[in-house]
């Protein structure tokens, strides 16, 4: 069956069709999936021939006469497929290679029922996302009697992945493997009901540029065989290794995840750390998680790790930044959402000819990223390294745990994991976390994502599927840093604790599950108690922006009176403060001299959202307002002893989701309340700094005279 | 000349502290200009706002963003800036052209009075401006060729040698330095010619740019290291002096009125240290190139320097010629 939801009707189906019951947070045992894997590595030709039984439990009340694979290499068999023609050859900076060697694919040698039954005849490629008929990247392979309702069915399958040169997520580049999205892999039968879906079927997309995960959970066991050369590293513990001759063995084990990757390469130079939460949690940390969710402490406590971490010889010195990812990581993830649920996690450091490998996220497997610059000074302080591995393993949760639909929701997975990401990183680093350069000068992942989305030509919702967004970097930015300004903005709006409690809540409900973005909405407001309608269909579904401003503030004394006055009984005639009828060199009547200030607040935006304002006078009095959000300007007119210095709105910055701050205020005097601000200095130094680095430029230029 | 006494050249040349304000003011002059588009643009955003002050007082988390949302609300008057910035460096790159015939015409010679001097340099500066304008032409042609069949050689040899070894492998880092010192080095002679090539008009007025470039080589003969070592010792002398003031310029965060002017007259001793260190390698190359005249120390700056043009002159290099015939 073809997946050709409209975003539109999930939600009309959401409000139909879902269950009323809440699922429960363990996993479905038995899992719906079970793969026994023995695959060989010929680092040579670089291709892993292997031998799959894999056992499939109909997890719905249909009969379902196909199955679904995914047969991902396929995306890199030639420059015709859809991850191909979407990308162009070109992602996150890095090229397909183009050379013969340089292609990879998967073929299928044999596909039998555990009856012997040949399914081969009966398989064929189909493309359900569109048009690209060339494409080859799902399987849908007929059987000859249908599954029954919660019954099972086990084949054996032998394939040959032919891995291609490192391009997006997979492949090899000299001895170096990163061998992700290898052998055929089940999509997802989903039932009616799940994810808002009027009836059951398979969901099962083609590779797409932009996504590329959504898989059931289930029990994985699989052997690798290696040169002994190589070191080796993959999801899950390790069980066994076997030498044979020049060959080595290796068993790996792993419950309750939906995919499979592993590396090999004799170059890695390999770091155990056991994550201690007695040692590598601060208790600062605890306390601020128990005091967000209302829990206590002891109920916060997290279980050891197992960190394996593949090292790149000449990124030796990056060993600490990955640990520190890795620690923050786990610690932030384990307190605000669950304790990490596995017993080892697998961190590889690719090379930098191998970028194309670089943050990736596999169940208990990652690759981080560094590079040979961010190891000295000046940018030793970029904590990029830091900053990958610490997404990366978020994943665990937000895709590992809470298994989304990367294809048609990134965000809930992308984004939601990037909002943490932000906060853990602000934690642990404070408010330069991102980037601190010498000199103090640095930039926060906020700030980056408010940077990077405000420079974005505003095209889509943040809900989209992956492939259907106008630009990939629109994708980029909504499915990462937008949700990230939305969540902060949401985090701001209803406080830390409410937040963290209703996310949480949201984490624990669906792990090991499979939600969508009405489920997580659903979720949220049951746990917040808050109507989120105005998020949902303004920001996540929409496109809405907030733009409040400082459209005009003045401050002056208020004219003299003038003109005909009816005061105690009497009328009188005054001429700018004097008595008409005294002559011009009458005292004028005396009276305390105030100053009238009139601000002028608007939203030029198209998102209604309460905004506050502050106005501060000479003498230090400060006046704070909340413009309602139904307002489209607001006008505040103000009679003060003293003279208005500056009026702001948000002058705190709780609108993550503001999209201009140069308009948000106006400073009028210079007397003791404007002298806080020195804007007038910043214009003129800055200006300076302008000329003297375009001076410097032209001297650069001057070389060659 | 031994090397000590080039060297000493370039310090004495720093005497001429109105050539190195010209030159200062110049690239001052060139980069008001540039940032100019900017004014109108950073008045509006930061002067009256609370976004210049967070600016001015590093605001760790507001500042950023501020400066992120100047790019973005003024991005027309950024481009305007940069687009002005490239014609500007243009406007420069001929500029010193320009006073490179000065420089050759009075810089290491004795001079009477300033008043003398500066007549000179002007005089120098207008009459060698088409020479210099060739020599340039020819120097920017050499560089490229030179430039272009060396890193594209490297470039071929280091992909048949490492295309198979990692990244950061000894090897790869080696070729990497090598070719680095290499185009520094080629950059370097050709600078040196060129230099040369110029200074050719110091002894011989009327030569030729194609012919000041051929003397320029035979001149540079035994005399290349040496030029080589005084070229870097100026550079990195004025890397040092740059990296000590921008560190000065970029860490001081006081806010006061006093500390910005402080602030701003550091930015321009930055602007200064280039023009310095060229006016001292200029003193140097100059006195290398004197210590090669066959007559030995230059001419002092009298009649003789300011030849008509109408005049003929013989050459120091066909008088050489002519003895040895």
């Amino acid at each position: 069956m073809t997946i050709r939801h409209t975003l539109g009707g999930i939600l009309v189906s959401a409000a139909l069709l879902r269950p009323a019951a809440a699922f429960a947070a363990a996993p479905v045992r038995p899992p719906v999936v079970e793969y026994r894997i023995e695959a060989s590595l010929d680092p040579k030709t670089h291709v892993v021939t292997g031998r799959e039984r894999v056992v499939w439990r109909n997890p719905s009340g249909d009969r379902v006469p196909e199955l679904r694979f995914h047969l991902y290499l396929n995306a890199f068999k030639n420059n015709r497929s859809t991850f191909m023609r979407e990308s162009g050859g070109q992602l996150r900076g890095d090229r397909a290679g183009t050379k013969p060697e340089d292609w990879g694919a998967i073929d299928i040698i044999s596909m039998k029922t555990e009856a012997g039954m040949d399914l081969l005849p009966g398989a064929r490629k189909v493309q359900p996302d569109g048009n690209d008929a060339s494409d080859e990247t799902v399987l849908a392979v007929g059987l000859s009697s249908p599954v029954a309702p919660h019954g099972e069915i086990a084949l054996e399958i032998e394939f040959r992945s032919k891995l291609p040169r490192i391009f997006a997520r997979t492949g090899f580049v000299r001895d170096y493997h990163l061998v992700g999205q290898w052998f055929p892999k089940l999509g997802v039968y989903e039932p009616a009901g799940m994810r808002q879906r009027p009836s059951g079927g398979w969901n099962c997309h083609a590779f797409h540029a932009n996504s590329e995960f959504y898989a059931d959970f289930g029990d994985f066991d699989v052997t690798l065989d290696v040169p002994s050369s190589f070191v080796v590293g993959a999801t899950g513990r390790r069980l066994s290794e076997t030498r044979r001759g020049g060959r080595t063995s290796y068993r790996y084990a792993q419950e309750n995840v939906h995919d499979f990757a592993w590396t090999a390469d004799p170059r890695f130079v390999v770091h155990e750390y056991r994550f201690e939460p007695f040692r590598d949690v601060p208790a600062a940390w605890t306390a601020r998680a128990a005091d967000e969710l209302k829990m206590a402490p002891a109920d916060l406590a997290l279980k050891p790790v197992s960190i394996r971490l593949l090292l790149q010889p000449d990124h030796r010195s990056a060993r600490a930044d990955y640990v520190d990812g890795a620690r923050v990581a786990l610690a932030f993830y384990g307190l605000w959402f669950a304790a990490y649920p596995y017993e080892t996690l697998t961190i590889v450091d690719p090379p930098e000819d191998g970028r194309g490998s670089i943050g990736m996220e596999y169940p208990t497997f990652v690759t981080g990223g560094t590079f040979t610059p961010l190891l000295h000074w000046p940018l030793r302080d970029a904590r990029i390294t830091q900053d990958v591995t610490l997404h990366e393993i978020g994943h665990q949760y937000f895709y590992g745990m809470v298994g989304s639909n990367e294809f048609e929701e990134p965000w809930l997975d992308e984004g939601l994991n990037t909002d943490a990401e932000y906060r853990a990183m602000a934690l642990a680093y404070g408010p330069r976390d991102f980037i601190e350069l010498p000199g103090g000068v640095g930039l926060s992942s906020l700030a980056m994502a408010h940077g990077a989305a405000a420079f974005q030509k505003n095209l889509d919702p943040i809900a989209r599927s992956a492939w259907r967004f106008a630009t990939g970097d629109s994708y980029g930015v909504n499915s990462y840093m937008k949700t990230g300004l939305f969540m902060a903005q949401l985090r701001n709006d209803l406080g830390p604790g409410i937040f963290a409690r209703a996310e949480r809540a949201f984490f624990q409900e669906w792990s090991f599950r499979h939600p969508s973005s009405a489920d997580f909405f659903d979720s949220l407001e049951r746990a917040s108690r808050r109507d989120l309608s105005t998020y949902r269909s303004s920001i996540v579904f929409g496109t809405g922006v907030l733009d409040w401003q400082v459209v005009r503030a003045t401050s002056e004394r208020p004219p003299e009176d003038s003109g005909i006055f009816d005061r105690g009984g009497a009328r009188s005639t005054f001429q700018e403060g004097r008595p008409a009828s005294a002559g011009r060199n009458a005292r004028r009547e005396r009276r305390p001299r105030r100053w009238d200030s009139q601000v002028l607040f608007a939203n030029t935006g198209d998102w209604p959202h309460s905004a506050a304002a502050r106005l501060v006078f000479e003498d230090g009095r400060i006046v704070d307002r909340v413009l309602p959000a139904e307002a489209r300007w607001v006008h505040l007119s103000i009679s003060s002893r003293s003279r208005l210095a500056w009026a702001a709105v948000d002058p705190e910055r709780r609108n993550a989701w503001e999209h201009n701050r140069l308009n948000d205020s106006k400073v009028l005097g210079v007397g003791r309340g404007a002298a806080g601000t020195r804007g007038r200095a910043a214009s003129a130094k800055y200006l300076g700094w302008a000329a003297a680095m375009a001076g410097l430029f032209q001297q650069l230029l001057w070389a060659l005279a | 000349m031994t090397r000590p006494r080039a060297l000493a050249a370039g310090f004495s040349a720093l005497s001429r502290r109105r050539l190195v304000l010209l030159l200062t003011g110049c690239s001052l002059a060139l980069g008001i200009l540039s940032a100019a588009p900017l004014a109108p643009a950073m008045n509006d955003a930061f002067r009256d706002t609370l976004a210049g002050d967070h600016l001015i007082r590093n605001h760790p988390e507001f500042a950023p963003v501020d400066v992120l949302d100047f790019l973005r609300e003024k991005a027309a008057a950024v481009a305007g800036a940069r687009q002005t910035m490239v014609w500007a460096a243009l406007l420069g790159i001929v500029l010193q052209i320009f006073f490179a015939g000065g420089i050759v015409e009075t810089l290491g010679r004795n001079v009477f009075s300033v008043r003398e001097s500066r007549a000179a340099f002007w005089a120098g500066s207008r009459r060698h401006f088409a020479h210099n304008l060739k020599c340039f032409a020819v120097f920017a042609l050499l560089l490229g060729i030179a430039l272009s069949v060396w890193l594209g050689l490297s470039a071929a040899l280091g992909k048949a040698l490492f295309e198979h070894a990692p990244p950061h492998a000894p090897g790869r880092t080696a070729w990497g330095i090598l070719t680095l010192a290499v185009t520094a080095a080629i950059f370097g002679a050709l600078t040196l010619l060129y230099d040369f090539a110029r200074a050719g008009r110091r002894t011989t007025p009327g030569i030729g740019a194609i012919a000041a470039f051929r003397s320029a080589r035979r001149r540079l003969r035994g005399r290349l290291m040496r030029g080589l070592a005084l070229l870097l010792f100026w550079s990195l002398a004025a890397g040092a002096a740059l990296a000590l003031l921008f560190a000065a310029a970029w860490g001081e965060r006081t806010r006061s009125g006093a500390a910005v002017a402080v602030n701003l007259a550091l930015l321009f001793l930055l602007l200064a240290v280039r023009p310095i260190a060229r006016v001292a390698a200029w003193g140097s190359i100059l006195a290398l190139f004197d210590a090669s005249e066959p007559w030995g120390a230059p001419t002092p700056l009298g009649p003789r320097a300011f030849p008509r043009r109408k005049e003929s002159v013989e050459s120091s290099e066909s008088r050489v010629r002519s003895s040895q015939v």
